[in-house]
C-alpha cells in the first residue's frame, strides 16, 4: 500500500516533468474532480476511476483530483442539496427521474438524492473550468517552476529509483 | 489517440470472461444443483433444463426426478417446472421479494427408466427421531399452544372506553336536546318582541319600567349564558375522560402479556426438548448481553465516514418499499395418485404485512385425495383494516356427482372452534349437475372473527419462527401407496425449531404489546373524534343563537337609552317651556297689578 502511495507520488511528480502533454494532465484532473465532488458511490466513482485508466488522460492526477477535493467536497453540500432538491423537483424532469429510477440499476448510483444529484451538476460546471485552470498552472510550472524544482534533491532521488527508471522506460522517456 | 488501447484489451478479456461466465449460468448451475441435490438425496436428482434471465431475475427449472434412494427405479418426486421470478432492486437492499413463483407438475412415486443409485455412494436410510425428542416437543408444544387462547383481548362492548363514550355521548345527546329546545323556545323572544313594539311607539311614562324590564332579561341571559359555560365545561372534559377509560383498558388487555406470562412462555420454549435446553438458556443470556450493550452504547448521532450531509432522498413512483421478505404468489400444481388435478395457491406470505396492504391469501382447488368425485376449493384471507386484524375463511365443497339423477340437497350445519375465534360454519352438499353446483347450487363455508381478535398472530409466529431457523436438517421419505404412505423423517429440525421459537415468541409478544396499544389508541381517537364533532357542533350552535341573543338586547338597550334621553330632553324641555310660560303669566299678573 505504502509503495503504491509513493509510486502514485511519483507519478504525479513524473507527469509534472515528463512529455505528458499539459492537456492530459489537465483533463485527467477535469475527470477526476467529477468523482471528487460526488459523495462516494461505488457504481459513479467506480466508473470515473474506469475512465481514468481507459482514456489517454493522465490517471495520477486524476485520483490527485479525487483525494483532494473529497476532503473538501463536504463544503459544497448545503449549496449541493438545495441545487439537488430543486433539480429533482422539477416537473418538466421528473418524467426523467421516474425512469431512471426504475431502471434495473440506475437507482444504485443514487441519484435521487438531493445531494448526490447537486455535487454531480456542480462537477459538471466546473470540470470545464477546471480543466482550464490546471491546463494553464501546468504550463505555468513548466515555465517557471519546472527547472528550478529538478534542481531539489528529494525530486532526483524520486526521478531516479527503479521505479522511475521503469516507468520512464514504459513512457518511452528512459 | 483518446482510448489507451493496452488497459482496454485486458478489461475486454475481462468483461468477456464475465459474460461468458454470466451466459453459461444455465449449464453451471444445472450441474451445481444437481450434484448438491444428489449428494443431499443420496440418489440421483436430474435436472432437464436450467434458465436464468437477469432482468427480471428469474430462474427456472424443468424436468426435475427427485430419485428414491430406497427404490432406486422410482422417484421420489417429480415436477415439471419450478420458476421463481425475484426483484432484482429488492435483493441488492437484501430483501427477498419474490414477484411470482411456480411449481407445476407434481407427481409423487414415478417410475424411472434408469437406476437412480449413485455409483460409490451408499444410502444409509432413514432413521426415525429419538423418541425422547419426539416426546419433549409434542408435550411442550401443547403446553406452548395453550398459551394462545388466554391472550384473548376483551370484547369492544367491555372496554371501559367504549362506556364512557356510550356515557359521554349520552350525556351529550341530553344536552344537545335540552339547548335544541331552549332555542326552539326562545325564553327571550316573547319578551324582546314585547320591547321592541313598545319601543316603536315610545311612552315616555313607561321608560323607566321598560328599563327595569330590560335590566331582569339582561340578569336572565346572563344566568343562562352561565348554564351554558357550565355544560361546555363538562363537554371539554370528555376527552380526558376517554384517555383515561383508555388507558384502563390498556392495562387489562396487557394483563395478559405480564411478566409471568413472558417468562411461561420462555419457560415452555426453553423446555421445548431436554437437550435444547442446554444449548438455548446460554444463547438467551447471549441475546439479552448484546441487546444491553447495543443499548447502552447505541450513539443517538453515530458518526460518518465522509462527514458529508446525508441529503434528502427523492422517492419517485415505484414499489420501493420492500419488507424483509415478501413471496407474492407462489403457484403449486400437480396430479393425484389417480391422475386428478390438485393446485394451490398463496399469495403474500411477508415479514410485514401491514407495509405491504394485502392480505395473506391461500387458496386450494382440486379433487379429494381420498374421494374423487369432490371437489375442494379452500381460501383462506387474512385482512389487516386500520391495525384490527380479521380472519376471514372462505370454503366452497362441492360434490361432483357420481349419480347425476340423485335429486336432493342435503345441508349440514357445525360449529369450530379456533384458538383465536369462534367459527360458525355452514357447509352445504348438494347433489346434482356439475354445472349448476358451480354456481347457483355451489355451497360456501364462511366464517369472520370478532372485530378484535387478539394479538396472537399465529401466521406471525410461523414466519418468525421459520425466519429464525438458522440451519436444520431434515430427510423426509414417503413410500407406499398414497392411503397408507410410509413416512420417515430423520432431522435435526426440533432444536433448530426450539430455538428459533424462543426468538419468535419474544418477538411476538413485543409485537402483541405495539398492536395492542395501537388497537386502543386507535379506537380511542376515532371515538374521541367523533365526540369532539358533536362537542363542536354544539359549541358552534349555542355560540351563534347566544351572540344573536346578545346582539338583540344590546341593541334593544342602545334604542332605550336613546329613547330615554331624548324623553328626558323633551321632558326638559316642556319644564322650561312651562318655566317660561308662568314666569310670563307672573309678569303679565304683576303688570296688571301695577296698572291698577
Amino acid at each position: 500500500m505504502i509503495y503504491w502511495i509513493l509510486s502514485q507520488i511519483q507519478s504525479l511528480i513524473l507527469a509534472l516533468h515528463s512529455k505528458d502533454s499539459p492537456r492530459q494532465i489537465a483533463a485527467g484532473f477535469a475527470l477526476g474532480s467529477l468523482a471528487g465532488w460526488v459523495p462516494f458511490n461505488f457504481l459513479f466513482s467506480g466508473f470515473i476511476v474506469l475512465l481514468l485508466y481507459l482514456l489517454n488522460v493522465n490517471s495520477g492526477f486524476g485520483l490527485l483530483s479525487i483525494a483532494i477535493l473529497s476532503l473538501f467536497s463536504f463544503l459544497l453540500d448545503p449549496w449541493a442539496g438545495q441545487l439537488g432538491e430543486w433539480i429533482l423537483g422539477l416537473p418538466s424532469l421528473k418524467p426523467l427521474w421516474i425512469l431512471l429510477y426504475n431502471l434495473p440499476i440506475f437507482p444504485f448510483t443514487r441519484f435521487n438524492n438531493s445531494v448526490m444529484m447537486g455535487s454531480l451538476v456542480i462537477a459538471l460546471l466546473l470540470a470545464t473550468p477546471l480543466y482550464f485552470l490546471s491546463y494553464w498552472a501546468v504550463l505555468q510550472y513548466r515555465a517557471r517552476w519546472k527547472t528550478k524544482i529538478e534542481q531539489w534533491k528529494i525530486i532526483r532521488w524520486a526521478m531516479a529509483s527503479k521505479v522511475v527508471t521503469l516507468w520512464m522506460r514504459v513512457k518511452g522517456n528512459g | 489517440m483518446i482510448v489507451r488501447w493496452r488497459y482496454i484489451f485486458p478489461f475486454a478479456i475481462i468483461v468477456g470472461l464475465l459474460a461468458v461466465g454470466v451466459l453459461s449460468a444455465d449449464t453451471w448451475l444445472r450441474w451445481a444443483f444437481e450434484k448438491a441435490g444428489t449428494q443431499g438425496n443420496e440418489a440421483k436428482v436430474e435436472i432437464e433444463k436450467v434458465h436464468i434471465t437477469y432482468f427480471p431475475l428469474s430462474l427456472r427449472i424443468q424436468g426435475i426426478q427427485v430419485a428414491n434412494s430406497d427404490h432406486p427405479m422410482r422417484n421420489m418426486v417429480e415436477i415439471d417446472t419450478v420458476q421463481v421470478v425475484l426483484n432484482t432492486r429488492a435483493l441488492v437492499e437484501k430483501k427477498v421479494i419474490i414477484e411470482s413463483s411456480q411449481i407445476t407438475g407434481i407427481s409423487l412415486n414415478t417410475p424411472r427408466k434408469t437406476s437412480g443409485t449413485v455409483p460409490g455412494l451408499k444410502p444409509t436410510g432413514p432413521s426415525e427421531m429419538s423418541k425422547e425428542i419426539r416426546a419433549g416437543m409434542t408435550q411442550q408444544l401443547s403446553q406452548f399452544q395453550s398459551l394462545v387462547p388466554n391472550l384473548d383481548l376483551p370484547k369492544v362492548q367491555d372496554l371501559q372506553t367504549t362506556k364512557t363514550y356510550e356515557k359521554s355521548k349520552a350525556d351529550l345527546d341530553a344536552m344537545s336536546k335540552k339547548w335544541t329546545d331552549t332555542i326552539q323556545h326562545n325564553p327571550f323572544e316573547k319578551e324582546l318582541q314585547s320591547l321592541s313594539q313598545e319601543l316603536a311607539h315610545p311612552d315616555p311614562l313607561k321608560v323607566p319600567g321598560m328599563i327595569n324590564r330590560i335590566n331582569a332579561l339582561t340578569q336572565k341571559w346572563n344566568q343562562l349564558n352561565a348554564d351554558v359555560q357550565k355544560d361546555m365545561t363538562t363537554a371539554g372534559q370528555i376527552p380526558q375522560a376517554l384517555q383515561n377509560a383508555s388507558n384502563t383498558d390498556l392495562k387489562t388487555a396487557l394483563a395478559p402479556l405480564s411478566t409471568d406470562k413472558f417468562k411461561k412462555l420462555h419457560l415452555n420454549t426453553s423446555v421445548l426438548s431436554g437437550p435444547i435446553q442446554k444449548k438455548l438458556l446460554p444463547w438467551l443470556e447471549k441475546v439479552h448481553t448484546a441487546m444491553y450493550y447495543k443499548q447502552k452504547f447505541a450513539s443517538p448521532n453515530p458518526p460518518r465516514f465522509h462527514g458529508r450531509d446525508p441529503g434528502v432522498t427523492i422517492l419517485f413512483d415505484t414499489p420501493k418499499h420492500y419488507p424483509k421478505f415478501w413471496l407474492k404468489s407462489l403457484l403449486i400444481s400437480g396430479t393425484g395418485k389417480n391422475g386428478e388435478a390438485l393446485t394451490g395457491q398463496v399469495q403474500n406470505i411477508t415479514t410485514d404485512q401491514s407495509l405491504i396492504g394485502e392480505p395473506l391469501r391461500v387458496a386450494l382447488d382440486g379433487q379429494h385425495l381420498f374421494h374423487s368425485s369432490t371437489h375442494f376449493s379452500l381460501l383462506l384471507t387474512q385482512t389487516s383494516l386500520a391495525s384490527i386484524k380479521r380472519y376471514h375463511l372462505e370454503t366452497s365443497l362441492s360434490e361432483v356427482p357420481m349419480d347425476p339423477f340423485l335429486p336432493q340437497a342435503k345441508p349440514h350445519t357445525w360449529a369450530l372452534t379456533h384458538g383465536i375465534t369462534s367459527v360458525a360454519t355452514q357447509l352445504t352438499y348438494t347433489q346434482g349437475r356439475l354445472e349448476s353446483l358451480t354456481t347457483a347450487q355451489a355451497t360456501q363455508l364462511r366464517f369472520q372473527g370478532p372485530a378484535l381478535t387478539g394479538p396472537w398472530d399465529l401466521n406471525g409466529v410461523l414466519v418468525d419462527v421459520l425466519q429464525n431457523i438458522p440451519r436444520f436438517e431434515l430427510q423426509l421419505g414417503v413410500n407406499g401407496p398414497l392411503k397408507h404412505p410410509d413416512i420417515t423423517v430423520k432431522s435435526n429440525v426440533d432444536q433448530a425449531l426450539a430455538e428459533a421459537m424462543a426468538k419468535a415468541s419474544a418477538h411476538q409478544l413485543d409485537k402483541a404489546r405495539t398492536e395492542l396499544q395501537h388497537q386502543i389508541d386507535t379506537y380511542k381517537t376515532q371515538k374521541q373524534a367523533e365526540l369532539q364533532k358533536l362537542i363542536d357542533a354544539q359549541k358552534a350552535q349555542l355560540t351563534t343563537w347566544i351572540d344573536q341573543q346578545q346582539a338583540q338586547i344590546k341593541a334593544l338597550q342602545t334604542q332605550l337609552e336613546k329613547q330615554k334621553s331624548q324623553v328626558e330632553k323633551q321632558a326638559q324641555t316642556e319644564i322650561n317651556k312651562a318655566q317660561k310660560e308662568a314666569e310670563k303669566q307672573a309678569g303679565d299678573a304683576l303688570k296688571s297689578m301695577f296698572k291698577f
